[in-house]
């Protein structure tokens, strides 16, 4: 199984929302949609899911045109939307019977993931009772009752206190288990660097990157060092020749050209007799090359 | 079709559990038992103000006097007939001289009255004096029976026999009977199926786009379309939103009848036309329904896509302002045909698609309608739906998922000409 987008164009009028798109993914797992607000995601993801006409570019899976019926594919929009005045028990069975299941199968999903989301208990309510957390809940519920083999999640972990964070992060990890292509996209970098393999990440509409997250870090190298010290090592930074980053209450984060640079700014503040808490050498986080490559 | 029903049975459900719906049902239930029950409710409190003055009259043994001066002697004998023609007073015999003192009695007696026979050209007169006419007796009654009693002495002046005479009195029976349907009490009847079609088509319509918009603000409608096709959706509701409407309308039509049969006064009259509903025949029955189904369904399309446009409930309103005027339009077409439904103007209006739901029904209540009028109106309905139908899906597809300002019409029609 595959999902392979080639060459998608998408214009709004006379503006460009997407320029020649193409990404691949071929095996189960997550993959990153990436960019800042306006980049083109949901553009991206509508055009995925066929709700949106592109003006270019061809977009299968298996080889076949993405469509309602040719894939079973769930889909947690990055603005919520359930019916604010109906039952919840209602409108999750609505929708899974909109998506083909019948009457048993869809009363024996909704109770599995009312028990998985700890929400068993509000079945009866409406769903404007309910707090933004636990709406978002019902809303996962919905992209997951029909056991899609696609999953696309914008913004999955928006909103989220850190013990319901855990809670999605966990099923997410399950549905990965489970062999389910899933597209997420999500300015929280943590995340994205704790599910993905492979990502793409746009910038008005262009691909700035896109591939395996692990080369695509290899391939900067062992750049960045970290350093937690109470003391002010300004001066002997400036020795070096190290560029700094940054500088916060725990410490300092540096670009190194090389180990050996690394080394001998470690010997120096030894010799200073300065205490270092922390020193760690390491290819860059997501989230600099995100805002490296997107940044300017 | 497992999609479609699966949209109307659910947009049905929530609707029929909305506290508007509950609410609207029972005030409009109310309000057809009440206007229905008004001819009844009108009869029995006249029938009450007869009664209480019958009731005082007897009671109080407080008969009318009729003061009586004959002074040519033109009833002669005959003052007790009068009594018993005019049961509820009594006759008294008074001569000229009283007058005055009558009158002022008459003046201060509202039950008393004072009769003054005259003749002129040998033809009986008489003066009737009441303290407020319409009140005591009435005076053409008194007219007619001295003029039999002038008759009568004539023609037994001129020796013609009792039997002859008789017959020359008595009145000549006649009896209308109206073939055609009756114009006052079909006129009626049309008014009141024009105005609930109209009401109930631009009422349901309504919900249409309310509905769609309200999916539209909660965002649930990037859900919706994709779990299934937009126009399974569209239609789905429309369906659904017509349901609930022919639900309602059966009932206010079942309610009406049940309240007509048990309160509805026999012989009820308006400006002296017998007003009843027998212009109701089973066909007209089904005529009305069939054209509630498919105005509906010609408004229901359009309003999906009024409701599709805007962003924001609010503006739903505005959204289907051309709409309202579009129906408005064709509701007082079909309105204004009525005084005459077999003219041009209601031939015209109920072969217009926009304005034959609120015409043809009306006119076959009122009229005998052609078969081929029928035939026209309702084909050109059916083309114009399927035409609409499948413009307002492609619109529909498009406008569902633009948030931001008001689609205007021209962007509408950009979106029907591209392909989806």
């Amino acid at each position: 199984m595959a999902l392979n987008v080639s060459s998608v164009i998408k214009k709004f009028g006379d503006k460009i929302a997407l320029d020649n798109i193409s990404f691949k993914i071929e095996k189960p797992g997550v993959f990153g949609l990436l960019g800042t607000n306006g980049a083109g995601k949901t553009t991206t993801i509508r055009m995925i899911l066929g709700i949106l006409e592109k003006d270019a570019g061809a977009i299968s899976w298996n080889g076949n045109p993405v469509t309602r019926e040719s894939v079973k594919f769930g889909y947690l929009p990055e603005e919520r939307g359930l019916y604010p005045k109906a039952k919840i028990v209602d409108q999750l069975s609505y929708f899974g019977k909109l998506r083909g299941m019948d009457g048993t199968s869809v009363k024996k999903a909704i109770n599995y993931w009312f028990d998985r989301l700890k929400v068993s208990e509000y079945s009866n309510s409406t769903a404007e009772q309910l707090s933004k957390g636990n709406q978002q809940k019902i809303q996962l519920i919905t992209a997951l009752l029909h056991d899609p083999e696609l999953i696309v999640l914008d913004e999955p972990l928006s909103g989220l206190d850190p013990v319901n964070a855990d809670l999605f992060k966990s099923v997410i990890y399950e549905l990965v288990e489970k062999g389910k292509f899933i597209i997420m996209s999500s300015h929280h970098m943590e995340s994205i660097e704790d599910y993905c393999e492979d990502l793409i990440i746009l910038k008005n509409g262009k691909t700035v990157l896109n591939g395996n997250l692990k080369q695509i870090k290899a391939g900067y190298g062992r750049t960045n060092l970290t350093l937690n010290t109470q003391d002010d090592i300004d001066l002997l930074i400036k020795e070096q020749a190290i560029t700094l980053i940054s500088k916060n209450a725990t410490g300092y984060e540096l670009k190194i050209k090389s180990d050996d640079q690394a080394y001998s700014l470690l010997e120096k503040i030894i010799a200073s007799k300065i205490r270092l808490d922390k020193f760690e050498i390491r290819e860059p986080s997501l989230h600099e090359i995100f805002i490296e490559k997107v940044g300017e | 079709m497992k999609g479609f029903f699966t949209v109307l049975g659910y947009t049905f459900k929530e609707n029929s559990r909305k506290k508007t719906f509950i609410i609207s049902t029972a005030i409009t239930l109310i309000l057809t038992i009440l206007v229905i029950s008004i001819p009844a409710i009108i009869k029995n409190f006249d029938k009450n103000d007869k009664n209480k003055t019958e009731q005082g009259s007897t009671l109080a043994e407080n008969k009318g006097i009729v003061f009586v001066i004959d002074s040519k002697g033109i009833i002669k004998g005959n003052l007790n007939k009068l009594d018993t023609v005019f049961p509820e007073y009594k006759f008294k015999s008074e001569t000229a001289g009283n007058i005055n003192s009558l009158k002022a009695n008459v003046k201060k007696e509202e039950n008393n009255a004072l009769l003054i026979f005259d003749e002129k050209n040998g033809v009986p007169t008489f003066d009737y004096i009441v303290k407020q006419s319409g009140s005591g007796l009435d005076p053409s009654q008194l007219s007619q029976f001295i003029k039999k009693i002038f008759v009568t002495d004539l023609l037994k002046k001129a020796n013609v026999s009792d039997n002859v005479s008789q017959m020359l009195q008595s009145d000549i029976s006649y009896k209308v009977n109206e073939l055609g349907k009756g114009k006052a009490s079909s006129y009626f009847a049309s008014m009141v199926i024009s105005m609930l079609l109209f009401f109930v088509i631009y009422f349901y319509g309504y919900g249409v786009a309310m509905s769609v918009a309200s999916e539209k603000t909660s965002r649930v409608m990037e859900l919706l379309v994709t779990s299934t096709k937009p126009s399974i959706i569209i239609l789905g509701k429309s369906a659904a939103m017509g349901l609930l409407g022919l639900v309602q309308l059966f009932m206010v039509v079942c309610t009406g009848i049940l309240t007509y049969k048990l309160t509805f006064p026999e012989n009820f009259k308006i400006g002296g036309q017998l007003l009843d509903l027998s212009s109701f025949t089973p066909f007209s029955g089904v005529m009305i329904v069939f054209y509630f189904i498919l105005g509906y369904s010609l408004f229901a399309m359009m309003n999906a896509v009024a409701g599709a446009t805007v962003s924001k409930a609010e503006d739903v309103n505005s959204a289907l302002t051309p709409i309202s005027f579009i129906s408005i339009a064709g509701f007082y077409m079909g309105y204004f045909s009525l005084s005459l439904p077999k003219g041009t103007v209601a031939i015209v209006s109920s072969i217009i698609p926009f304005s034959a739901p609120f015409s043809m029904p009306s006119r076959i209540l009122a009229t005998e309608v052609p078969a081929w009028q029928i035939t026209a109106s309702v084909f050109a309905l059916i083309i114009t739906i399927i035409f609409i139908a499948w413009v307002s899906i492609k619109i529909y597809s498009s406008a569902i998922l633009h948030y931001g300002k008001r689609l205007r019409l021209k962007d509408l029609l950009r979106m029907s000409t591209k392909k989806k």
